[in-house]
């Protein structure tokens, strides 16, 4: 499927792009790769990239998973692209499937991190405007609270209990029905 | 505060009757020191990530800033429906129907009585609300997005058109600017439209517009009034067809659907189409339903509702008779195109639950909710007709044993007063969790 892409895209996705994390490491990507941030894609587009794309907020272990979930959903868009154009062969459609199951099982997987771990991707995603990223871990987050009674949302995710006493049976006289 | 609560009574809570002062706040910071890393911004991501309303509530009870977002973000966070999960029919959502007598000739009226589907609701009564002088003896006239448009009648008839607009579930309710000689309306039919409903959506959650349409002498009109303005909005020509104050009257009776910026009324064997911003109204001729309903003294009426579909799209629902005590057809009619043609149809066949004790004669459809999907419709002998809400994702229609219809009788001519579908709106419901922050933003 890759094998699809034109010539334009080829010399585009040759193009190398250098991120450098908080503690200065650095990461060489590919242009298709780092376009999944809209932030360096903006960056790129004002050519300010010459010399690495400095990021202050992300750390390199956070960077590195970032990379790793933007490699394969690049490749995976480049797959789409390839596809829609030959919608009509049940072959690539069959191959299509695969990959986003594939895919699928991928972000599952990606999302076996620690709270703290998926705390900092979702500030990294929101940080690079990666949309993806941003919905996957956001739904995460939300997933586990469903069904979770607010003492247990508090204990999970250590938050500081702010209300009153009276506050919190005001809140709870009102909304009865969503506590049964 | 809008202009439009200022015109608010007294806050008198429906559901839970919250008497208590409001609270005080801590002043609102770019600080959060819950424990939790993440921003307002993140945080919002997260919230609207498919969690239910009961969801939503629990959330909002965690700590003061959740609470704060879920309240004041409530439309943000609502822009996309809750998880469907296979069906729609949401039971944490109040949803039921209110309905009213027509009252005694000197024009004094009994309030609407609301029945609930979920009995955890039963007992929610809006007489506290009714009991006042301006609201007493006024008239359910429409009922959407969990708000009720009420028209205040005096005992003498008098020429101007008072409508009120209020919401069950947060006590709000708002007097809207008096019609008056040459404004006021003949027949009349409305719709009621909030943050989901309008492309440019209002700033708070709470925020609405009331649309009427109306017959002058020579053209069909359409004004609408804006909670943001507290103010009727100039008079509108409404072009592309013409809508006559007979099918008016025949839409005022009918619940108005809303999608895409569009709002549609059900009159007789025809579909009027409105569009909000344009004011170009559509006229779609039905065909003959399958099912009318012989419930007047013999003689067929028309018998279905318009509602949406569980992919948003306008869908028009008959039910009719299958022969056998434990089911009934269910026949919908989805619209393929906007404004297009009733193509798409569907039939099938939905359980009774539990089963009526004897061959019903009769089964007559009363209402629908767009958001929920619940169908209701009243349906058994001549004596004595019961209400069900139909499914139709599940295919089951439940008994509703609350709803004792006066004299029995729930359909035809037979029934005297009006029945209007409810289900709480989501939006409006969570902005009220916190209506304390919300003024100091």
């Amino acid at each position: 499927m890759a094998s699809a892409g034109s010539g334009d895209e080829k010399a585009a996705a040759a193009a190398m792009i250098t991120l450098i994390s908080s503690d200065n490491e650095k990461f060489e990507v590919t242009e298709a790769t780092a376009t999944l941030s809209q932030t360096i894609r903006h960056m790129i587009e004002d050519g300010c990239t010459d010399g690495g794309v400095p990021l202050p907020n992300v750390t390199s272990k956070i960077l590195a998973r970032v990379i790793e979930y933007c490699k394969k959903h690049a490749t995976a868009a480049a797959g789409e692209e390839g596809s829609s154009s030959s919608f009509s062969d049940a072959a690539f459609l069959e191959v299509d499937r695969a990959f986003l199951e594939e895919l699928e099982e991928f972000d599952d997987a990606f999302l076996e991190v620690d709270r703290a771990t998926l705390f900092d991707l979702i500030l990294a995603a929101n940080y690079l405007d990666i949309k993806g990223l941003l919905n996957l871990t956001c739904q995460k987050v939300a997933d586990s609270v469903k069904g979770k009674t607010p003492e247990q949302i508090r204990e999970m995710y250590n938050i500081v209990n702010d209300l009153t006493p009276e506050e919190e049976a005001e809140i709870r006289r009102e909304t009865q029905w969503a506590f049964e | 505060m809008t202009p439009a609560k200022a015109a608010s009574l007294p806050c008198c809570r429906w559901l839970s009757l919250l008497t208590s002062k409001r609270l005080k706040r801590e002043p609102r910071g770019g600080h959060h020191d819950d424990g939790l890393p993440l921003n307002d911004e993140v945080l919002l991501l997260v919230f609207s990530c498919s969690l239910t309303t009961a969801d939503l509530v629990r959330c909002a009870a965690t700590c003061r800033r959740w609470r704060r977002l879920v309240s004041s973000e409530a439309a943000f966070i609502c822009r996309s429906p809750p998880p469907s999960s296979g069906t729609r029919l949401c039971s944490s959502l109040a949803v039921g129907f209110f309905h009213q007598s027509l009252g005694d000739e000197n024009g004094t009226r009994p309030p609407p009585r609301f029945v609930p589907l979920d009995p955890r609701l039963r007992g929610a009564s809006l007489e506290a609300l009714f009991d006042g002088a301006l609201l007493r003896c006024s008239r359910v006239v429409a009922s959407r997005k969990g708000r009720l448009v009420l028209e205040l009648r005096r005992a003498t008839r008098s020429a101007v058109l008072r409508l009120a607009v209020c919401d069950p579930m947060t006590g709000e309710v708002s007097i809207l600017p008096t019609l008056s000689s040459k404004d006021k309306p003949g027949h009349y039919a409305c719709a009621l439209l909030t943050a989901g409903d309008l492309d440019d959506p209002p700033p708070s959650g709470s925020a609405f517009r009331l649309l009427l349409v109306y017959s002058r002498r020579s053209f069909t009109a359409c004004r609408s009034y804006s909670s943001d303005t507290g103010a009727w909005a100039p008079e509108g020509r409404v072009s592309g067809a013409r809508i006559s104050s007979k099918r008016l009257a025949q839409m005022h009776t009918n619940a108005a659907v809303v999608i895409g910026g569009a709002v549609f009324w059900r009159g007789r064997r025809v579909v009027v189409g409105l569009h909000v911003d344009t004011l170009d109204a559509t006229l779609e001729t039905l065909p003959c339903e399958y099912f009318p309903c012989f419930c007047s003294d013999g003689r067929p009426v028309e018998n279905r509702v318009l509602t949406t579909w569980s992919d948003g799209r306008l869908c028009m629902v008959e039910v009719g008779l299958a022969g056998r005590q434990h089911e009934i057809i269910v026949y919908v009619q989805v619209e393929l195109t906007r404004y297009g043609s009733w193509m798409e149809s569907k039939i099938m066949s939905a359980r009774l639950e539990p089963p009526m004790t004897e061959r019903p004669s009769t089964l007559c459809l009363r209402g629908a909710c767009e958001k929920s999907g619940v169908i209701f419709f009243s349906g058994g002998s001549n004596q004595r007709e019961q209400m069900y809400a139909l499914n139709l994702e599940k295919k089951e229609a439940r008994l509703m044993p609350e709803a004792a219809a006066p004299d029995n009788r729930w359909c035809g001519t037979q029934f005297m007063g009006s029945f209007h579908a409810y289900e709480m709106d989501r939006v409006a419901y969570l902005a009220s969790l916190g209506e304390g922050d919300a003024k100091m933003a």
